[in-house]
């Protein structure tokens, strides 16, 4: 009753059948893989900085694989208080869509001085790299991140932005000091775009009003845009207003047209002969 | 003298081999019917049962506990894999291997990510001890010259069948077009149908083990065989009442396939291959003739398919909804897949772990039109795949292929228990059976039960070269099989032809008559003639025009609300949007995209609100836009002009069936409580803005400003990777 001879198990011929359906199985997986990254319009990139306390956080890059049309800017996003980089994919791929290219951190939110080191790492780290428009980073916060950009900007000098975009934020508390922390007045030499939300029981309409006048009042180009009945989360209208953020920075920068980008356009070709555009890995 | 003294030694051990035997089923039924339990809906049976989960529960979210049950679950595995494979040939060893090394992955990705409240890892690990112990059991009970898989698939098929009898105590929740969809004591009508297909197969598989000559086993043990055919064949057409009732395509499909996979492991298998002897001529017929039978069902299956695609027969429709392209169903499970697949090819080392699936799923990589990211996880492959990476998918595949291959040839359970897990395979494919408790044990256990040795009495004799499905029958018989396949063949490819060639045509008057005297029903008939005189058709082809009948008919049966005949003529069917003759193909893309944000709205003017904050978010407005673009190519372009996008949010109404026309002033309006009222406008068009940020005219945007006090926009030398992510 023992067990048949193990060599009956094996027939000839079969082991050639086997391995050609295997062969094909093995092609229809790889090229369904491919299939689908060639349908992506975006990438990816997931990865870790380190701040000047060597304190590592992560990153996220998300760019159109498009060509970047000329003058398309590199967003620096931080999320509201409790959200998180994975919460906070589809504003940022919203903002992608309209012609922008986001960096977005998943920062302290219980330490503005590490928020300030994470944003000077990320802000070093763009400037690094040959794709990114220098001239054009751009920072855009929300809730708490919009708090902390502006208390940054009017903390320090020694980095700005091209454009700062606050998102429902509210009257942070170093705006009455105007002055920088090395003690040199701030220079708010760069414009501001205040989205507040007309519900907004968080930061109410009146803060954003107020925030206003006091950029005015330090010589800022302030624009104040309100977005009628919406509530702090956006709820609702959230990926229109991401939307209208997005054409707004670009309205501002100076380039209205988005790209299309819903559908992964032809392998571009580069640019009279010189080098294709370098990803950040590669760079 | 007792009677342990009085019978001969072998009877004895063959009687404590069987009362063993008899324990080990009787912990299997009640493993069974603890798992069954254990995945049932709350409210279903006694009340301890959902406190005893959710013990069973709040233990297992530990995260100490489930890394030290995870590791034990490893060492079970390795051991009773290396028990299996230490004397098995090298396939078995690399089978074994293979399925131990994605084991390994598993656990130790749950060790370095950690996610508590996902209990996948555990499944996975705590089906595949329990299959590698069932087959390793069956091996050793075979020395008993007893076989156990036959009271396990009795006692599955019984076990499963009482279940019909228990329907979810908190009333019917699902349904399809009216009919009530039955869950059993489980969740959702899907994982009741794939279990269901389980008990089928396993009923079946006690069916055909009655054919096989009796041969082996202590004496009760041929009762024994009698009886578990009979309780099968009894139990048998209540499963099939259950599975069909479940109205699960997924679980319709499996047992199709796996009985389909039964009949061609026989007809292609070595032994029952026909003699190459004889002439060429007839040596490629008898080639043909597995053919045959598979060619017949699927040309009948597609013939019925064009002749009953649009019958209100629910369980036809539900069957032929798999090939209907405006079921939202499948087509959003696909378009699920190519997220996740996207997934693994950012990720393909390491994966995103079992926790950031989902998430990062909806976050990253769930198309804008897809309202919700839960097809996603009715895929466990792509699941398990985005989750561990390629590595571990590698491995568990070709595990999967390894035990699937070549198992046939050892006897009627093998490869019914193999068909089983190919069926499970086919529902953790559309439904999502494996990663969940029921569903991981039995797809491992059917696995390693039908890639077990059988002991040797209970080995199927291999067919003559006459014998098996078919060949019995005699050469006439096989040609007239063959030309009824071959003519059923030829009008199935007719009538395809007919229905996806004819479409794509050019709308000439010609076609025109075709498409009336071949395409169009009668019920269509007059608004196909209203459509024909609403535009000039000449530079479309035939598919806009059939496209703009079908979904406006269709989706008028989906909205929820009423729409008068002429009001759906002129406003909805019309694709007339004004009279600049802009683009008439839009109806498609534009109800794929809007349909399923609006499918919950119950008035006009809520899903135009709905549809206006959905273009609006797609693209943008601007008077600057290159060009004008026609209505069903603006959401790809992504900026268009003020009025094409009055023509855009017309349209877009129109494809979600509200009716809609331009105002005096250009604006769209829709018909709404019996007047025409202006449609609701975009957030953008209802800012509030104070100041102006934009740059002044003379501003240089391409000239490099230094806007930092301590960089100037020089560029710093390149790192490289490694140092510029550290």
């Amino acid at each position: 009753m023992g067990a048949p001879p193990a060599k009956q198990d094996s027939v000839p011929g079969d082991w050639r059948t086997r391995s050609l359906g295997l062969g094909v199985l093995l092609l229809v997986c790889a090229g369904a893989l491919l299939w689908a990254r060639a349908r992506d319009p975006l990438t990816r990139e997931w990865f870790q900085l380190r701040a000047e306390d060597g304190r590592r956080f992560e990153c996220v890059l998300v760019r159109a694989k498009a060509p970047d049309a000329p003058g398309a800017p590199v967003l620096i996003y931080c999320h509201g208080a409790g959200g998180s980089l994975t919460a906070g994919g589809n504003d940022i791929r919203q903002l992608v869509r309209t012609g922008c290219q986001v960096l977005a951190l998943e920062y302290d939110q219980q330490s503005f001085e590490r928020f300030a080191g994470q944003v000077a790492a990320a802000q070093a780290w763009l400037l690094r790299q040959p794709w990114a428009d220098t001239n054009r980073i751009v920072w855009v916060g929300m809730s708490l991140g919009a708090q902390y950009f502006l208390s940054l900007a009017l903390r320090t000098n020694s980095i700005k932005p091209a454009l700062l975009a606050r998102i429902v934020g509210g009257l942070p508390s170093a705006i009455p000091g105007e002055e920088a922390a090395s003690g040199t007045p701030v220079r708010l030499d760069f414009p501001v775009l205040l989205f507040q939300a007309e519900n907004d029981q968080v930061f109410e309409l009146a803060d954003g009003r107020q925030v206003a006048e006091r950029l005015r009042a330090l010589g800022g180009r302030v624009e104040l845009i309100v977005m009628p009945g919406l509530s702090h989360n956006l709820e609702g209208d959230r990926a229109q207003a991401y939307r209208l953020v997005g054409e707004r920075i670009l309205a501002c920068l100076g380039r209205i047209h988005p790209a299309p980008r819903n559908r992964r356009p032809p392998r571009p070709k580069p640019p009279g002969g010189g080098q294709p555009p370098v990803s950040p890995g590669q760079a | 003298m007792s009677t342990a003294e009085r019978l001969e030694p072998p009877a004895i051990e063959a009687r404590r081999g069987s009362i063993r035997n008899a324990w080990f089923v009787w912990g299997f039924t009640g493993l069974g019917v603890a798992l069954l339990l254990a995945s049932s809906a709350e409210g279903a049976g006694p009340a301890w049962i959902p406190r005893a989960r959710r013990e069973v529960q709040w233990m297992l979210a530990d995260p100490w506990i489930q890394g030290m049950g995870l590791a034990c679950l490893w060492i079970y595995a390795a051991g009773l894999a290396w028990l299996r494979a230490r004397s098995g040939p090298a396939r078995e060893r690399l089978r074994l291997g293979a399925l131990a090394a994605a084991l390994a992955i598993v656990v130790s990705d749950w060790l370095c990510r950690r996610p508590a409240h996902n209990p996948s890892a555990m499944l996975i690990c705590f089906g595949a001890v329990a299959g590698l112990a069932l087959g390793l059991w069956r091996e050793r009970a075979g020395r008993n010259g007893v076989d156990p898989a036959r009271p396990l698939a009795f006692w599955l098929a019984a076990l499963l069948a009482a279940s019909v009898f228990v329907q979810n105590p908190a009333g019917p929740e699902y349904f399809y077009r009216g009919v009530e969809r039955w869950t059993g004591i489980w969740r959702h009508p899907n994982v009741f149908g794939a279990l269901q297909a389980a008990g089928v197969l396993m009923a079946l598989a006690g069916l055909a083990d009655a054919r096989r000559p009796a041969a082996g086993g202590p004496p009760g043990w041929r009762w024994g065989r009698l009886l578990a055919a009979l309780g099968c064949g009894l139990s048998l057409p209540v499963l099939a009442w259950g599975w069909w009732r479940s109205y699960s395509r997924g679980a319709w499909l499996s047992v199709a396939v796996a009985v389909a996979w039964v009949y061609l492991c026989r007809r292609w298998s070595p032994e029952a291959r026909p003699s190459a002897s004889g002439p060429a001529r007839l040596a490629r017929a008898r080639r043909l003739r597995p053919f045959a039978l598979p060619a017949l069902v699927l040309a009948l299956l597609v013939l019925a398919f064009w002749a009953w695609r649009n019958t209100e027969i629910a369980p036809v429709r539900r069957v032929f909804s798999a090939a209907n392209p405006n079921d939202f169903s499948w087509r959003n499970r696909a378009t699920s897949w190519l997220g996740g697949l996207q997934i693994v090819g950012d990720h393909p080392w390491l994966g995103v772990g079992w926790a950031r699936v989902d998430s990062l799923y909806n976050a990253y990589y769930r198309p804008a039109r897809l309202a919700d990211g839960g097809a996603l996880g009715t895929n466990d492959p792509i699941t398990a795949a985005a989750a561990l990476g390629l590595p571990a998918s590698a491995g568990f595949a070709l595990y999967f292929c390894l035990s699937l291959a070549g198992r046939a040839r050892f006897g009627a359970f093998n490869e019914w228990f193999a068909a089983a897990a190919l069926g499970a395979l086919v529902t953790a494919w559309f439904d999502s059976s494996w990663l969940m408790w029921p569903g991981a044990v039995l797809g491992f256990a059917f696995l390693e039960i039908g890639a077990s040795r059988p002991p040797a009495g209970f080995a199927r004799a291999l067919p003559s070269r006459a014998s098996g499905w078919g060949w019995s029958r005699g050469p006439a018989a096989s040609r007239a099989l063959l030309g009824l396949a071959l003519a059923a063949a030829l009008a199935a490819l007719a009538v395809t032809g007919a229905q996806l060639g004819l479409p794509r045509l050019r709308t000439t008057p010609r076609v025109l008559d075709w498409a009336r005297a071949i395409l169009i029903t009668s019920g269509e008939q007059s608004d196909f003639e209203f459509l024909c005189g609403q535009a000039d058709w000449r530079r479309e082809p035939l598919r806009a025009l059939l496209d703009h009948l079908r979904l406006a008919r269709y989706n008028r049966e989906l909205a929820n609300w009423q729409i008068e005949e002429p009001m759906f003529r002129e406003f909805v069917l019309s694709p007339k949007i004004d009279s600049s003759g802009a683009g008439l193909n839009w109806r498609r893309t534009l109800w794929e995209q809007c349909r399923p944000q609006i499918r919950r709205e119950e008035t006009p003017a809520a899903a135009a609100a709905v549809v206006v904050s959905f273009l609006r978010s797609r693209v943008t407005v601007s008077d600057q836009a290159a060009a004008p673009v026609a209505p069903g190519e603006a959401l790809e372009r992504q900026a268009v002009i003020p009025d094409d996008f009055e023509r855009l949010y017309l349209a877009a109404l129109r494809a979600s069936g509200v009716p809609a026309h331009r105002g005096a002033d250009g604006r769209a309006e829709l018909w709404s409580e019996g007047k025409w009222a202006p449609a609701p406008r975009p957030l953008a068009e209802r800012l509030q803005v104070t100041g102006n940020a934009s740059r002044a005219q003379n501003d240089d945007v391409s000239a490099k400003r230094p806007c930092s006090k301590t960089v100037f926009f020089r560029r710093l030398p390149p790192k490289t990777a490694l140092q510029a992510r550290l």
